[in-house]
């Protein structure tokens, strides 16, 4: 009898965890072959407010519709989630970071536009002040991310391995928090964590920073079925930018915007405030004059080469894959067209609803 | 033990010794600690929070310098911008494009006045201002009035007309160095390129923007660089670099920012601090702010030192202090340890100062403490030895009533230790040995009471014993040598002595001295061997003695024989002159009677002399004579014999001849001697014939009581020599037997055949010899040996 309760209770438990799930799984992300799904990450910024504000862009909304390509979009905690959904008709664009797009543009499944964001990603410690430090340290981590790429960029600048630490993953979101409680006593995360965990004490300090991209990118298959309704959606990431580059003003509503979408995500209110909101975005994509055209190689690597060598190397991404397909996706042309074309893409009309 | 003086192990150097090294161990390790701290306990020491320090000043330098070379760029590049999109040069622009006249001009003189603005603002900050024909690459218009015109066909120019590339920025090469060139796309509203406005500036000075604190804080080795994105050194700033300004370290990393420690060019570490500036949307400048690590710490080491010296004067101070205050406190220990030394020696009485014990401190309470201790010693030290000598009597007396059981055995207790040496023996084995308790405990049994032949095996055995080897053999037989070195036969029976824990500790021996039992049994044993023999040799004896006492009895009958004779002779001869005299009396004339009486008297009297002589025989053999020693002298008895006998010599012819000392003086029984020389002439005169001499004579000689005595005894010897037929061959004993005459005897000469008997048994009486033998020149010669004083002589006593 004993047994058997036991055995219930066991059942129950899975029964509730398995009905648990992904929080995506409650999304409609059936496949079909009309529309434009695309998936946001309203908790990284700039990311956040690019999402928010182009999915507020009327004038896109319109035009998509016209061209029989309905908008939707979806909130997505991390890249990766995202990628899962790319190419497979499921999701028809996303703004990802530079590994999530790396291990989609490996699968042939995308097309690069533009860069959303040119950043570093930062490893934020406690009290110690050198990478060296960190050995045999807890460091918070989002696997296969741009941070984590950006954590062995640094840990190899002393000699470290990651294998001399204990790598914890959790969310991004949640590693300011597990900083203070000594849950982990560094983490690498992209923006706002790093600002989050510098606001909150000055025991908290930046001991790495590496670059990092994020990229917003078009499913391949929806650029070759429909080119036109690409390009616009093109122009509206275009529009998102100006947009906000135009005031300062601009950039808080973006702000506002996306706090709301992050906390219809998670549930809390968003850990960062509009002003380092707005800042982040203006430093980290705003007053790049050259955003959003992907940045010419200057002599040296091309554009994500090291990221592609070291998710190789880790074996997120077989070791056979082709360099070509990262090169094909970065090939794509919409930007430089929608940028010949000003007027037609009416880049500077802005029609944003709240 | 004066308290006053410091020996090197006294307690108090002890103390002072291991409280001093424990002093400079904790000091030495809590320096160790403040300069590296602990870092399993997260502690960090001053070491670290100093590179930390310095860490985080070089951090807060980077971003300041990354700040002020950001907004720096920021505001030219702003400024740019804003010239850029200026109206006013946009028309200008178009008009020039659409070729109106004038508008060359007119575009010079808005980008002179611009760069005029721009000069009087910022000073030294732009060096020029150029518009670019995008599709001619030429200067249109120009600050410098001389380069309208003139081409550029650099690379930047190709970069800032792209049409994404609404902003490009650069590093050229100018004539006086490095110049910044900020391009701008000039558009208009569809966003097509009018022209590109570029801005020559200088490179942001480091200097300009480190304040007096930074420098401080840079220490004599910091240094400041900025990299553009191709590595090139754009601006540097170092303290004390004397012609080293302007050269640079390569840069190691790319593309990130931290902190790192790094090995400079001259081989020391150093702490390099990296930051991005965004130039662009290219990898963007690099700051490095790079110092000596132990310039970092030079303030640390001084700081360490300082410490360091301080603490050891500490130390040293607290040691010497330590070891005062050791001394204070020993010196009242080392007076109770005097004390206890004095008591140790014997001194009972001496107690630990009252200027010590009643101290109310922990010493104080010891020292009185020791005081009652001792006092409790001497008490119960009393109590003890009391019980002592009163368990001493009592284990005595126990001891003596355990020998007394011990000696009340008839057989000998022995026990021997491990050494083989005797502990303890009873009195039947001091006995059997012959010795004293006191000749025996301790002494090595084996070599002194065991024969020499058997003590090699009687002691392995015994060593074998008692380690294990060999088992107890309970019964067995040995000799032992007493101590006067006979030995005696002994049958043990023993019984091993061990310790608690079974090992052998000796052994207890029972032993009974069989010496006699064997001596018996080895004499019934010959006994019964010889049995046959002793009896034949019994039946001789017995025969001998039947002989013997037929001879005896012949003698016997003999003597009665003759006795009966010579009693009845006389006896007759008195009887029978009687009888005459009776019947003839009357008849006889008186010459006849005269001489029957005569006769009668004869015979009564030798009648009387042969009762005389079996009675002194008599007594002599029973001893009943006694001898009355009295000093005298063998000369005078000598010569008395003689006249007594001189007229019985006449009558036989026979001459005596005295040839002697005159004087032989001696002590004996003189009626006795006389009676010897009496016999002995009177037998000479009868057995010598008519016209012969007998010769008498004494000598002094040394006479040899025993054949074993080294010094004889003065003595005389007489000799009395007739001239008769001598003694017949083997009757020289036998003539002095009772009853028994010589064989010459019996052929007339008469005698009782007592009077040799009776001289033996006088000289005998008297301590000598009297023997018989045949004279050279023949007749009979008589010699006796007289001591001249016997043995054991009372005066007129008996010997």
């Amino acid at each position: 009898m004993t047994l058997r309760i036991i055995l219930a209770l066991l059942a129950l438990l899975a029964g509730t965890t398995g009905q648990a799930g992904e929080y995506y799984d409650r999304y409609d992300l059936a496949a079909r072959t009309q529309g434009f799904d695309i998936g946001l990450q309203p908790l990284g910024y700039p990311a956040a407010m690019i999402g928010a504000t182009m999915r507020r862009d009327r004038i896109l909304l319109q035009q998509l519709e016209k061209l029989g390509q309905p908008f939707r979009s979806f909130a997505f905690r991390r890249g990766p989630d995202i990628v899962k959904f790319l190419g497979k008709g499921r999701l028809e664009g996303g703004v990802l970071g530079d590994m999530p797009t790396i291990t989609a543009a490996v699968q042939d499944e995308i097309d690069i536009v533009g860069i959303a964001k040119l950043t570093t990603s930062s490893v934020v410690s406690r009290e110690q002040g050198l990478m060296e430090q960190l050995a045999g340290k807890r460091i918070g981590y989002v696997e296969g991310s741009s941070a984590h790429h950006a954590l062995l960029q640094g840990l190899n600048s002393v000699g470290l391995s990651e294998k001399l630490v204990t790598l914890v993953a959790m969310g991004v979101d949640d590693m300011p928090d597990a900083l203070d409680k000594g849950t982990i006593d560094a983490f690498a995360a992209w923006e706002p964590a790093p600002s989050i965990a510098l606001a909150r004490t000055p025991q908290n300090r930046i001991v790495f920073r590496a670059q990092s991209t994020d990229f917003f990118v078009l499913s391949r298959s929806f650029t070759k079925a429909h080119p036109e309704a690409a390009r616009e959606v093109v122009a509206g990431f275009v529009r998102a930018l100006e947009w906000m580059r135009r005031s300062r003003k601009n950039a808080e509503q973006a702000a506002r915007w996306a706090m709301a979408d992050g906390e219809a995500l998670t549930g809390k209110p968003a850990q960062v405030t509009i002003i380092q909101a707005v800042a982040i975005t203006r430093r980290e994509i705003l007053d790049i004059p050259s955003a959003p055209a992907v940045p010419a190689a200057t002599g040296k690597e091309p554009v994500l080469a090291s990221e592609f060598r070291f998710l190789r190397r880790l074996g997120k991404i077989p070791e056979n894959a082709p360099w070509q397909n990262i090169e094909s996706a970065l090939s794509y042309n919409g930007l430089h067209e929608v940028l010949g074309n000003r007027a037609r893409y009416r880049l500077v009309t802005f029609d944003y609803r709240d | 033990m004066p308290a006053g003086k410091l020996k090197p192990t006294t307690l108090s150097s002890r103390i002072g010794l291991v409280f001093g090294t424990g002093a400079v161990l904790t000091v030495a390790i809590l320096l160790l600690v403040w300069y590296f701290g602990i870092p399993a306990l997260a502690l960090h020491g001053a070491r670290d929070r100093l590179i930390q320090e310095a860490i985080n000043f070089q951090n807060q330098l980077a971003d300041n310098q990354q700040m002020l070379i950001s907004n720096d760029l920021r505001e030219r590049r702003d400024d740019v911008e804003f010239f850029a999109e200026s109206d006013t040069l946009a028309a200008r622009l178009r008009d020039w494009r659409e070729g109106k006249q004038g508008a060359a001009a007119s575009l010079q003189s808005t980008v002179g006045r611009l760069s005029e603005r721009m000069q009087s603002a910022y000073t030294d900050r732009y060096l020029r201002l150029q518009i670019i024909d995008p599709r001619t690459r030429r200067i249109i218009a120009s600050s410098d009035a001389s380069d309208p015109g003139r081409a550029i066909p650099a690379h930047w120019v190709e970069q800032a007309l792209l049409p994404n590339n609404s902003e490009h920025l650069s590093l050229e090469a100018g004539s006086d160095g490095l110049e910044l060139i900020i391009a701008r796309q000039v558009q208009d509203p569809d966003g097509h390129i009018l022209a590109v406005l570029a801005a020559y500036a200088q490179p942001y000075e480091l200097d300009a923007g480190i304040s007096p604190l930074a420098e401080h804080n840079l220490g004599q080795t910091g240094a400041i660089y900025l990299y553009d994105w191709q590595g090139y050194l754009v601006s540097s700033h170092q303290r004390h670099s004397g012609d080293v300004r302007g050269a640079a370290q390569p840069l190691n990393r790319h593309g990130i920012e931290g902190s790192f420690f790094e090995t400079g060019p001259n081989g020391r570490e150093q702490l390099a601090t990296y930051r991005l500036i965004r130039v662009g949307a290219s990898e963007g400048w690099t700051l490095v702010i790079r110092r000596d690590t132990s310039d970092a710490l030079t303030p640390l080491h001084g700081l360490a030192f300082r410490a360091s010296l301080f603490a050891l004067v500490l130390s040293a101070i607290l040691i010497l202090v330590v070891i005062v205050l050791a001394r204070r406190i020993t010196a009242r220990i080392s007076a109770m340890t005097d004390v206890a030394e004095a008591i140790a020696r014997g001194e009972t009485e001496r107690r630990v100062p009252a200027a010590v014990a009643n101290r109310n401190d922990d010493i104080g309470h010891l020292a009185a403490v020791f005081n009652t201790m001792v006092e409790k010693l001497e008490s119960w030290n009393a109590v003890l030895d009391r019980e002592v000598r009163k368990r001493t009597v009592e284990l005595d007396a126990e001891k003596a009533a355990a020998q007394r059981y011990l000696d009340i055995a008839a057989v000998m207790l022995l026990a021997l230790d491990r050494n083989g040496r005797i502990t303890m023996i009873n009195q039947a084995g001091k006995v059997i040995l012959g010795v004293t308790e006191s000749d025996v405990i301790g002494r090595d049994w084996f070599a002194s009471f065991v024969p020499e032949r058997l003590r090699a095996s009687v002691r392995d055995v015994f060593l074998r014993l008692m380690t294990g080897e060999t088992e107890i053999v309970r019964n067995y037989e040995n000799p032992v040598i007493r101590l006067d070195g006979r030995e005696r036969e002994i049958a043990w029976r023993n019984i091993l002595i061990t310790d608690e824990a079974g090992h052998a500790q000796g052994i207890l021996a029972c032993g009974i001295d069989i010496t006699d039992r064997k001596a018996t049994d080895a004499e019934l044993a010959r006994h019964r061997a010889h049995l046959e023999e002793l009896v034949g040799e019994r039946t001789t004896q017995l025969a001998e003695a039947r002989d013997q006492a037929e001879a005896a009895n012949r003698a016997k009958s003999e003597f009665l024989a003759n006795m009966s004779h010579e009693l009845r002779t006389p006896m007759h001869g008195v009887l029978s002159f009687a009888r005459l005299g009776q019947t003839r009396a009357a008849s006889l004339p008186p010459e006849k009677v005269q001489e029957y009486f005569t006769h009668i008297a004869d015979s009564g009297n030798r009648l009387l002399s042969l009762l005389n002589d079996l009675l002194d025989l008599s007594k002599l053999e029973s001893g009943h004579m006694h001898m009355n020693y009295s000093s005298t002298d063998l000369a005078t008895i000598a010569r008395e014999a003689v006249s007594q006998l001189s007229a019985l010599a006449a009558g036989r012819g026979v001459r005596l001849l005295i040839e002697g000392s005159d004087v032989a003086p001696l002590s004996a029984d003189r009626e006795r001697l006389l009676q010897v020389m009496t016999n002995l002439i009177g037998n000479a005169i009868k057995f010598t014939a008519a016209d012969s001499v007998i010769r008498i004579n004494w000598a002094a000689i040394e006479m040899m009581p025993d054949a074993s005595d080294a010094h004889g005894s003065p003595g005389w010897r007489v000799t009395v020599i007739d001239a008769g037929p001598g003694i017949p061959a083997g009757e020289e004993e036998a003539i002095f037997d009772k009853f028994v005459q010589s064989s010459g005897t019996s052929t007339g000469a008469g005698g009782t055949g007592l009077g040799l008997a009776i001289c033996r048994e006088i000289i005998s009486r008297h301590h000598g010899r009297i023997t018989a033998s045949n004279a050279p020149e023949g007749g009979a010669c008589f010699t006796f040996a007289l001591p001249s004083d016997p043995p054991t002589i009372e005066e007129g006593g008996n010997p």
